[in-house]
């Protein structure tokens, strides 16, 4: 006698009734609904490049951010103040490091992935993000008085991930991980 | 002779019912940590929401603000503070003059030598709105640097409405300065959006109406030798923060650097005539001693 397995195939559910969480038990790998990967990869893929972008300006004179500098935006004045430094390191190289880990975290093996630390590395990764942003635009409007608008691509893209980060923890959440 | 496992439908419908209760369970606990991400998100969204009103409550941008300086943060400061009072000798020495022009010029009036407390005294009188005071404040500064220390300097941008607008310079408005050899007086007349800040004294005025003609930055040198205007153009400064121009003053290579320290070593010349070449250290090296005490350099 044979049962069937009752548990998902492994590769991705195509058919048309296939509902991402209807038929998995709730102890198996967790699913993950479609619109997590893409989201994930294209928000840190997009921090990625502007941070490379800004990381290029900052350590080449040659390249000026292509960024108008009317008083209450001035990009050169942003990234090359003060607060553009963290303990010696610029925090474009800062976002460069934060966005490849998002992109490595958001791959769809690490969603797939049942341990519970990778999850919560991957939310308080995005929570520390948000944190450093809502410094930087502190920084910004308080004690540099300047806005740089790269600077600000890179920190919606940064509540982008953790929103998004956010709403798919929730969505893969498993009995088996902690509440 | 086989007969059916009494056990198997039984054990199977508990199985289903189980996966049915864990399905149940897991979907309210995606539930309620969707709503504690809903949450969340709306919470960092008020955040920036409340410091963007927050920006709009207290003012405008700067340029129309009355603060007298900038509010940048302490340690920033503190650093810019450290690489500008720490420049390495090798770099005073491979610059020279920096292809800056001689600027000094003796005393008119021919008064008596400046002293406090027995030392030498250089008195300086500027304004923080002024781009001529904001160049000249950091080879004053330099140069200062290397007979005695400062405490209390602070960090502010020339006038935004003045040529060479917003040039990010130190203020001596809070400055201290401790000497073994040298007494320093600043005196910062006005802030950066010409509102009154420090009163000179009257001796102080009477010299810049009459050696200084009224002019700032004005800089008396131990009541011998004065320093007018800046050693260099602003315009050498524009677009550069106070971390650039800072980051930048190891660089020999750097314009700003060169018109920065080229005038910082000229000032230096100037101050070894008051203090008998002491340190011997700083005196003693060869492009100071090439600009030491004479009027023309």
């Amino acid at each position: 006698m044979t049962t069937a397995d009752p548990r998902p195939a492994r590769g991705p559910r195509t058919g048309p009734g296939a509902r991402a969480s209807s038929t998995a038990p709730a102890d198996a790998r967790p699913d993950t609904p479609r619109w997590i990967v893409p989201a994930t990869l294209g928000a840190a893929a997009a921090g990625l490049a502007v941070s490379v972008y800004l990381t290029i300006a900052h350590y080449t004179q040659s390249v000026t951010l292509a960024c108008p500098a009317t008083g209450a935006i001035d990009c050169q004045k942003v990234t090359t103040s003060p607060e553009s430094m963290l303990l010696g390191i610029p925090v474009a190289v800062l976002g460069l490091v934060f966005f490849a880990a998002m992109g490595v975290l958001g791959l769809p093996a690490a969603w797939h992935a049942r341990a519970p630390w990778l999850r919560t590395a991957r939310l308080l990764l995005a929570v520390a993000g948000v944190c450093f942003v809502a410094r930087l635009v502190y920084a910004e409007l308080f004690e540099i008085d300047a806005i740089c608008l790269w600077c600000t691509v890179v920190h919606v893209l940064t509540i982008a991930l953790f929103a998004i980060t956010a709403l798919a923890t929730a969505a893969t959440a498993t009995l088996a991980e902690p509440a | 002779m086989s007969t059916p496992h009494p056990a198997a439908p039984g054990r199977g419908s508990a199985v289903a019912r189980r996966r049915v209760a864990q399905q149940q369970a897991t979907a309210v606990k995606r539930r309620h940590q969707r709503n504690t991400a809903y949450t969340a998100i709306a919470l960092v969204i008020a955040l920036f929401a409340a410091l963007v009103i927050a920006k709009a409550a207290t003012g405008h941008h700067s340029t129309t603000a009355s603060a007298s300086s900038t509010t940048t943060s302490p340690a920033a400061t503190a650093g810019i503070v450290r690489q500008a009072t720490t420049v390495p000798a090798s770099v005073y020495a491979a610059i020279g003059t920096g292809g800056t022009a001689a600027q000094a010029e003796p005393v008119p009036s021919g008064q008596q030598a400046m002293t406090e407390n027995g030392k030498p005294e250089v008195l300086y009188l500027g304004a923080e709105y002024c781009p001529y005071c904001a160049a000249q404040r950091w080879p004053l500064v330099l140069a200062l640097s290397r007979f005695g220390t400062f405490t209390g300097l602070g960090l502010t941008e020339s006038s935004s409405t003045d040529v060479y607008p917003n040039t990010n310079t130190f203020t001596f408005l809070d400055a201290k300065y401790t000497s073994s050899y040298l007494a320093f007086t600043p005196v910062e007349l006005y802030d950066r959006n010409d509102n009154p800040l420090q009163t000179p004294t009257d001796a102080e005025q009477q010299l810049l109406q009459t050696d200084g003609q009224g002019g700032i930055p004005f800089i008396d040198l131990g009541g011998a030798v004065m320093l007018r205007s800046s050693g260099y153009s602003p315009q050498v400064l524009s677009g550069m923060t106070w971390t650039r121009i800072a980051a930048a003053l190891t660089d020999t290579t750097s314009p700003a650097t060169r018109a920065i320290v080229g005038t910082a070593n000229r000032i230096t010349g100037q101050l070894c005539g008051l203090t008998h070449d002491q340190p011997a250290a700083v005196c003693q090296a060869p492009e100071i001693r090439a600009l030491e005490g004479t009027p023309a350099s």
